[in-house]
């Protein structure tokens, strides 16, 4: 997929990413890196916080495509890019600034552990996900993130039939519990 | 759980749901086994996205770091790299393909040696003791009847047959898996150099999953090429990444080399 192709609207940039949703990313941000950093100089002054924000913007697009919340209807990819990175960058700034006016007026806030029963099963499972071979890693990813199908994976990672990869994913969500509770 | 109730989770998780599954569902939710299973897997899916996104962010900033220069057209610049890989592909290939024939044109200066066999080199005794063949963990050999009618490039490196093998992966080697196993299959038929070239591009990934198995095997050509005081400072980060699998392999291998 090209730039003139993305450039045409949503609906081809829906259809190219049927076929590789992983490059499509790169190519979006490659293709409007540029300009939302010339259309973005009005709004803000600091260019870590306008390419910070453009990244969010691309993956906020990017997990809109894999759960199939854009339609198509005659929108081009730019205008709901640039949308989506306008609104990063202007809560990026309020943020900013609520912090500033807190910090000028209370103390430095004292850290405070997180006790909740969820958060320490997260933190355990981010934990235990690191430590998943790199298959199992992508193959999980590929399903729950990428949202490929099962027939997908099993071309895109060169596994011999679909029953190969249930199998597969079954057996890397057993590895995954076994190493979070041994 | 079952199959089917599994499959009924991973539809809802991914939004999947047709109007009959959603009775189901409902019907299903009922049960306290499935209701906790179900949370559990929100949880699991919740992490895996946080990964990701993490993962699709770190890209993007390598992408700007790497690739997009201000001035530069970013599209010939990906031109560039794809040319620049192709490159490095048909170079490895060469590599790969002279120095096997090489070998087996010494092989059968000698008759006293089996012509299919490699010539077999005395390993440093740590080295020895230290390797294993990286497991297949990516398409693992089963029963099944189907998987008997041919073997993929993985099973051949399962099962020993390195030069069948080696010619398998060379169309994928721009996956990143399929050269991972290749250089262990090039390692496997005693091509360190080319191991070691590969073992370290993936030890230098921040992000890439296979980075601190690379930094071990790394270490390991090192020590097998008799280069210990290279393989300490790996051994040492992976010691301080308190990695599952190798900590402990190489906290001892360093007491061993000092």
């Amino acid at each position: 997929m090209n730039g003139m192709q993305i450039d045409a609207g949503l609906g081809a940039l829906i259809a190219a990413f049927e076929h590789n949703k992983e490059h499509v990313i790169r190519d979006v941000y490659a293709t409007y890196r540029d300009s939302f950093l010339k259309f973005s100089r009005g709004i803000c002054t600091d260019e870590t916080v306008c390419i910070d924000s453009f990244q969010d913007a691309v993956i906020a697009l990017y997990e809109n495509l894999v759960d199939n919340k854009i339609k198509d209807e005659g929108t081009s990819v730019k205008t709901y890019l640039f949308a989506i990175g306008k609104y990063k960058i202007l809560t990026e700034l309020k943020k900013r600034k609520r912090l500033k006016d807190i910090s000028e007026t209370l103390p430095p806030p004292i850290e405070v552990q997180s006790t909740d029963d969820i958060d320490k099963m997260k933190d355990l499972l981010h934990a235990a996900f690191d430590q998943l071979g790199p298959q199992c890693q992508s193959l999980l990813t590929k399903f729950y993130y990428h949202r490929y199908s099962i027939e997908a994976i099993m071309h895109d990672m060169d596994y011999k039939n679909e029953n190969t990869v249930k199998a597969n994913k079954s057996r890397c969500m057993s590895k995954l519990r076994a190493i979070f509770n041994p | 759980m079952n199959e089917k109730d599994i499959e009924l989770i991973d539809k809802a998780i991914r939004d999947e749901l047709l109007a009959s599954d959603k009775v189901l569902f409902e019907n299903r939710m009922k049960d306290a086994a499935f209701n906790a299973e179900w949370k559990n897997r929100q949880v699991i899916q919740s992490v895996i996205e946080e990964k990701s996104r993490a993962h699709l962010k770190s890209d993007l900033i390598d992408m700007e770091n790497k690739v997009v220069r201000p001035g530069a057209s970013p599209r010939s610049l990906w031109l560039w790299l794809s040319l620049l890989a192709f490159l490095i592909i048909a170079a490895l290939t060469f590599y790969y393909f002279t120095h096997s024939n090489s070998e087996t044109d010494t092989n059968t200066q000698q008759p006293a040696r089996d012509s299919d066999k490699k010539p077999v080199e005395v390993a440093n005794p740590l080295y020895a003791a230290y390797y294993q063949p990286y497991p297949n963990d990516y398409d693992p050999i089963t029963k099944s009847a189907d998987d008997k009618k041919s073997l993929s490039a993985y099973q051949l490196y399962e099962q020993g047959q390195y030069d069948e093998a080696i010619s398998a992966f060379i169309p994928k080697i721009k996956d990143d898996d399929a050269r991972w196993y290749f250089a262990h299959a090039v390692l496997a038929n005693n091509d360190d150099q080319m191991a070691k070239d590969i073992f370290l591009s993936f030890s230098k990934k921040s992000n890439s999953p296979y980075r601190q198995h690379a930094q071990w095997y790394l270490a390991l050509v090192h020590i097998k090429n008799n280069n210990a005081k290279l393989a300490e400072p790996l051994l040492t980060q992976l010691v301080e990444s308190n990695h599952r699998i190798y900590v402990s392999k190489a906290r001892e291998l360093l007491d061993e080399i000092n």
